[in-house]
């Protein structure tokens, strides 16, 4: 059950209008953040990795939407050995192996 | 699944995503987020210009695709750089492009910026100008290119009999220029980059070129790779890069150089093993008058010389410079072997000194006496730090005495000719030497009443806001000065945008046409290639703009002796070009223009400079450029001497032609040694010296805004040796504060860095304006050159935590 | 219900003494040295890191499996890995895997995409000379030297192979990482920069035909640095390692190369051929 902090960049800070932010929020596993210009941080709280996928995907073909970045992510699998975090250190880890975007997590 | 365990994750996750968000920061590396439609390499066109940064005067190849610059290449076939270039070289293309690029002139009223046009802009300055034009100071930089510096030039002291202009190379090399005039009675290195590639031994004195040129010195090193041996002595206060590949390190005392030079020619002359052939044909001996020194100084004789220099024994240099008195030996033997060829190199330490002139006299007096001077390896070579220090300040004389083509303002004779040159009325310049810079801006932020007559500054290309020194005192307070004004055009936010009332966006590199002249006398051109973002304009056509609203208002000195408009371009036709309105600036080359008239100035000094057309077919020459029979132009790599200088009289071996004795000699300085102005004590017990790094350049205002430079060095540090921070209790990375006598500056520590200073010192580099080293460093200088000392003043170290319980 | 509230207040007091002893533990110890007592290869069993164990008349008896204990504050300076003794002892390289020149290779598009988006973030354009993606404490160019003028691999990492000649100052024009003590510094520029991309392939005059040589070769002379070899950017490798001689078949470009550009193809003027 994966919740990730995600920040949902836009083309223009204009195809960041309300209209955009109430297409986010009307998913019931996305609750929307504090926005600034041309981007708008997110959080996804989903069921599964499947759904988080599918989640990624409708998000990415969202009119006007450029770019999702990965601030933070953490799996709670109760079945599984422990928890993976990951913060802004990871993030900039991968970043250095060229990996930048998905490093897997989603 | 624990519910309060969620919720806590999902407030993680928000806060991490709303903090990147708010930051704006593009985490996603350019290059990762391009298209695929971009251009490959083929499809860029690529033309020359020489590399924005340092004096070394790389040329670079700029690739650009659609009005911006997208990759650079090492130009293969500059002699210079031989295709190589350096970190800051390879990312050059990136400093037009950072975000916060200015766009819009700005205005300052009641403590905000307001937006204004280029009209109200311009208006604005010629308005406070016309009022006082004797309060007026023009200050800029060896970044200015030789148009633009021309220009500034033309208008101050032929337009407004105003000499009241200097530029930052004040800061930088002007010992160095008081050191070639003493010397030789003409400025200028007589050797060139090729010294590089013959000699024998190569001295880097107090200099750190790995660093700091590093085209240059890998041009060393690399002839080591190839299997040449190639000697390099390092002679510093800290241990660098160079010290690295030296093959000996000798570490002095700050003002150890002095006594360092003067130990070699005291061994060359009691061992009798100096270049008496050389001497007796081309050297004069000089010394200071006792009580008003000169930079002409007087004639002593080779008995005074030796007296003089008697007591500068290797044991007594040795208590001077804490350098051993074998190694000074070492030294003397060296510059006593005909057989090998020598080079010195020096820049800021020599430069940056309170005795920067004597320094610089004294090592081309050491290499004078021993005959070391002239063939290919044997030079006494100074660099300078800023690409057109060179051809910009020096040739066109942009300093408060100065007047182009090695002129001064004092004399009526150069006056006369410069008049004549610029078409203006008799007794049009000023014959007084306006002030040096340290002056121009005590005398701007000291009160008007309190006697403050400078009221306006114009700065451009530069940053004294982070490079003056004592900052405290010679900037800062120019807070709260209601009837002082400070116009800066730069092209970045900067710590001197910080107290500009006037902000004017600029235009930069291979957004305009330029000229720059490098270290070793060479003249380089490039054209404009992208467009400028927003409403940045060029620093030439600021002056020119500025200079033609004060002729609409009617200032007399902006008209010539036929009435004209000074900077009057005219077409085919005869028909006068609108230069001053930048809709029209392009429509011809004003670069052009300009230097075609600068190079009448030039021929005094026997700088002969080649008709503009011809530096755009080169990568550069070096002047004197001569016109030889057949049409084509020559260039000089080697001056004064007889096998390649076209004005030493024929069949000599070498000839000073500009000999200040009159003679065709050169002269060999004594100068007494003399401690340093400030020295540590119980209370101050660290010395300070400050620097560069190879990734920043000078403010970093470019160098900061590059991704992989700045990751290379992210921040402004104190080096410092392992044992004086074990003693303070001080960790690696911790925060410490520098305080000397004029200020403080807090930065982290890095022990044993890439530099390890001596015991008792620190080393700070200047790039980083969140941390200015400056407000520490002292404004004693050089009574010559005007030149402050960066490199050594007495400093304490404090653990943070103790400064602020 | 108050031996709840004792046992909590016992614990916060531990807690407290536990934080209260780390800062004191960190702030009460000097620096530790990274100069030559650390750097250079242990020799003898007096270095900082050796273990010892003192006999009855105080005489350190070296001991091969004791680690001396160091403060907390030390731990980030500390050499960790490998002890003394087995530093001392010279090392060979593990093997490296063989190379078969004469095994045919079908390179992958998704190896060859990786590889680019790993070599795109290390460098600001396409030819731009790339950075340096990992620690270097050494300043010594034979350091960069011994691993990368043939490259190498180990423990999964490779190092890449120098595509140029040996040149004498490598930090010159490869951007080092941050400095150690400044490496958390954030040192994010805000840049609208767009450096030329990687070009994907090399132009054919027909399908089949050698593609031209689609970057500069000037600083790229090696090509088997990247396009073949063990050590190799995978993706990005030759069909047929065995053809060694590249620009027999692959032609380099003029304008890339920086060799006299023209910008017609000088010719001699057309036959003069007179109709009857």
């Amino acid at each position: 059950m994966p919740i990730s902090g995600l920040v949902v960049v836009f083309e223009t800070s204009e195809t960041l209008d309300d209209l955009a932010i109430e297409r986010l929020a009307s998913h019931p596993a996305i609750e929307v953040g504090q926005r600034q210009l041309d981007r708008v941080a997110v959080v996804v709280d989903s069921v599964s990795n499947e759904q988080d996928i599918e989640i990624w995907e409708w998000m990415r073909r969202l009119p006007g939407v450029s770019d999702i970045k990965i601030a933070f992510v953490g799996f709670d699998d109760d079945n599984k050995q422990g928890d993976v975090e990951r913060g802004d250190t990871n993030q900039n880890a991968a970043k250095q192996d060229g990996l930048g975007e998905h490093c897997g997590t989603i | 699944m624990d519910l309060k365990r969620r919720s806590l994750l999902k407030s993680a996750a928000m806060a991490a995503a709303g903090s990147l968000a708010l930051s704006g920061k593009n985490t996603a590396l350019p290059i990762l987020a391009a298209e695929n439609d971009l251009p490959g390499g083929d499809d860029l066109t690529w033309n020359k210009a020489p590399c924005r940064f340092c004096g070394t005067g790389c040329h670079v190849q700029v690739g650009v695709a659609d009005g911006r610059v997208m990759a650079i290449a090492g130009d293969k076939a500059a002699d210079v750089n031989k295709g190589l270039l350096c970190v800051k070289g390879y990312h050059v293309g990136g400093i037009l492009y950072g975000q916060d690029r200015l766009t819009k002139p700005l205005l300052r009223k009641d403590g905000k910026l307001h937006e204004i046009s280029w009209d109200q802009a311009i208006d604005t300055i010629a308005q406070r100008i016309m009022q006082a034009p004797e309060r007026f100071a023009f200050y800029g930089s060896g970044q200015w290119t030789i148009p633009e510096g021309y220009a500034a030039q033309k208008f101050m002291k032929g337009g407004l009999g105003n000499n009241h202009i200097d530029p930052n190379a004040r800061l930088c090399m002007a010992s160095a220029v008081t050191g070639f005039l003493a010397t030789y009675g003409v400025d200028e290195p007589a050797g060139c980059y090729a010294d590089l590639d013959r000699c024998d031994v190569l001295i880097t004195w107090g200099n750190n070129p790995a660093e700091m040129h590093p085209v240059l010195f890998s041009r060393v090193t690399d002839r080591r790779s190839r299997g040449e041996q190639v000697k390099i002595i390092d002679i510093g206060t800290r241990r660098t890069r160079t010290t690295d590949a030296a093959s000996e390190y000798l570490e002095m005392k700050p003002h150890g150089d002095v006594a360092i030079s003067l130990g070699i020619m005291h061994l060359l002359i009691a061992n009798e093993n100096y270049d008496k052939n050389f001497v007796k044909q081309h050297c004069n001996f000089r010394g200071a008058e006792a009580d008003t020194p000169t930079l002409q100084g007087e004639a002593i004789t080779e008995d005074e010389f030796r007296t003089r220099i008697a007591k500068y024994t290797p044991e007594h240099v040795e208590q001077l410079s804490g350098v051993p008195a074998d190694k000074i030996r070492m030294l003397g033997d060296l510059f006593a072997n005909r057989d090998i060829r020598i080079t010195s190199l020096w820049c800021m330490g020599m430069n940056q000194h309170t005795m920067g002139t004597a320094i610089n006299s004294l090592v081309h007096g050491v290499h004078l006496l021993s005959g070391h001077f002239g063939r290919p390896g044997d030079a006494p070579t100074s660099l300078t730090g800023q690409p057109s220090a060179c051809g910009t300040v020096r040739e066109v004389g942009t300093l408060a005495h100065a007047l182009p083509g090695g002129r001064v303002v004092a004399n009526a004779e150069h006056r006369q000719q410069s008049e004549a040159f610029w078409n203006l009325k008799p007794d049009s310049i000023n014959p007084a030497p306006g002030y040096h810079t340290v002056k121009m801006f005590e005398q701007f932020t000291k009160a008007t009443a309190a006697g403050g007559d400078i009221d306006t500054i114009f700065v451009q290309v530069t940053n004294p806001g982070q490079t003056l020194p004592n900052l405290n005192l010679l900037f800062e307070s120019k807070k709260g000065l209601e009837d002082k004004f400070l116009i800066v055009s730069d092209v970045y936010p900067t710590a001197t945008t910080e107290l500009a009332d006037l902000i004017l966006p600029a235009a930069m590199w291979v957004e305009k046409n330029g000229m720059f002249g490098n270290s070793e006398r060479r003249t380089q051109q490039w054209f404009k290639m992208v467009d400028p973002p927003g409403e940045a304009r060029d620093d030439c056509w600021m002056t020119i703009a500025i200079a033609h609203r004060l002729f609409e208002l009617g200032h007399a000195g902006m008209k010539d002796r036929d009435g004209q408009f000074i900077f009057a371009v005219k077409d085919d036709q005869g028909a006068e070009i609108p230069i001053w309105d930048f809709e029209h600036y392009y429509d011809t080359n004003v670069d052009k223009h300009l230097f075609e008239e600068y190079r009448q100035f030039t021929t005094m000094k026997h700088k002969n400079l080649a008709p503009y057309d011809v530096y755009v077919e080169a990568r550069g020459l070096r002047w004197p450029v001569v016109e030889q029979q057949d049409g084509s132009w020559r260039e000089t790599k080697f001056r004064f001497s007889g096998f390649d200088d076209p004005f030493v009289t024929q069949g000599q071996e070498f000839e000073f032609y500009h000999s200040t004795s009159g003679d065709g000699r050169a002269q060999i300085w004594f100068h007494e040694y003399a401690p340093p102005p400030e020295v540590p004590d119980d209370e101050f017990p660290f010395w300070l010296c400050t620097g560069r790094v190879l990734e920043h350049w000078h403010t970093g205002t470019m160098t900061r805004r590059l991704a992989p430079l700045n990751r290379a060095m992210p921040t402004a540090y104190v080096e410092m040796h392992a044992d004086d921070a074990l003693e303070l209790n001080i960790r690696q990375g911790e925060l410490v504060t520098i305080e000397s006598r004029r200020g403080t500056a807090e930065l982290p520590v890095w022990i044993d860095g890439r530099g390890r200073p001596a015991r008792g010192s620190v080393f700070v580099p200047f790039f980083d304006e969140t941390k200015l080293i400056n407000n520490c460093t002292l404004e004693a200088h050089d009574p010559f050159s005007k030149q402050p000392d960066y490199k050594k003043c007495a400093v304490r170290i404090t653990k943070l935590a103790k400064v602020t319980s | 219900m108050i031996w709840q509230r004792v046992t909590t207040i016992f614990l916060v007091c531990v807690i407290c003494l536990a934080v209260v002893g780390y800062f004191v533990g960190l702030n009460h110890v000097g620096p530790n040295s990274l100069s030559e007592k650390s750097a250079g290869l242990p020799t003898d069993s007096s270095t900082p890191h050796g273990s010892h164990i003192v006999d009855d008349n105080g005489d350190a008896l070296e001991h091969p499996k004791l680690i001396a204990a160091i403060t907390y504050s030390e731990i980030p300076q500390a050499a960790m890995g490998p002890t003394d003794k087995f530093r001392a002892v010279a090392k060979s390289l593990p093997e490296q895997t063989s190379y078969d020149l004469f095994a045919e290779f079908k390179p992958s598009q998704a190896d060859k995409e990786a590889s680019g988006r790993i070599r795109a973030s290390r460098r600001a354009y396409n030819g731009a000379p790339p950075i340096i993606p990992h620690a270097v404490q050494s300043t010594t160019d034979a350091a960069c030297y011994a691993c990368h003028s043939n490259g190498t691999q180990m423990a999964g990492l490779k190092a890449s192979v120098m595509s140029h000649q040996f040149l004498a100052n490598c930090t010159q024009c490869h951007a080092s990482p941050p400095p150690t003590p400044f490496q958390n510094i954030d040192s994010e520029v805000a840049t609208s920069f767009v450096g030329l991309p990687a070009p994907h392939e090399g132009r054919r005059a027909y399908p089949g035909a050698p593609p031209t040589i689609p970057h500069s070769q000037w600083m790229r002379e090696n090509c088997l640095a990247c396009h073949g070899g063990p050590n190799g950017w995978a993706g990005m490798e030759s069909t047929h390692p065995w053809r060694t001689n590249c620009t027999q078949c692959h032609a380099p470009s003029a304008v890339l190369d920086q060799a006299i550009a023209a910008d017609f193809i000088p010719m001699l003027p057309p036959l003069d051929v007179v109709n009857p």
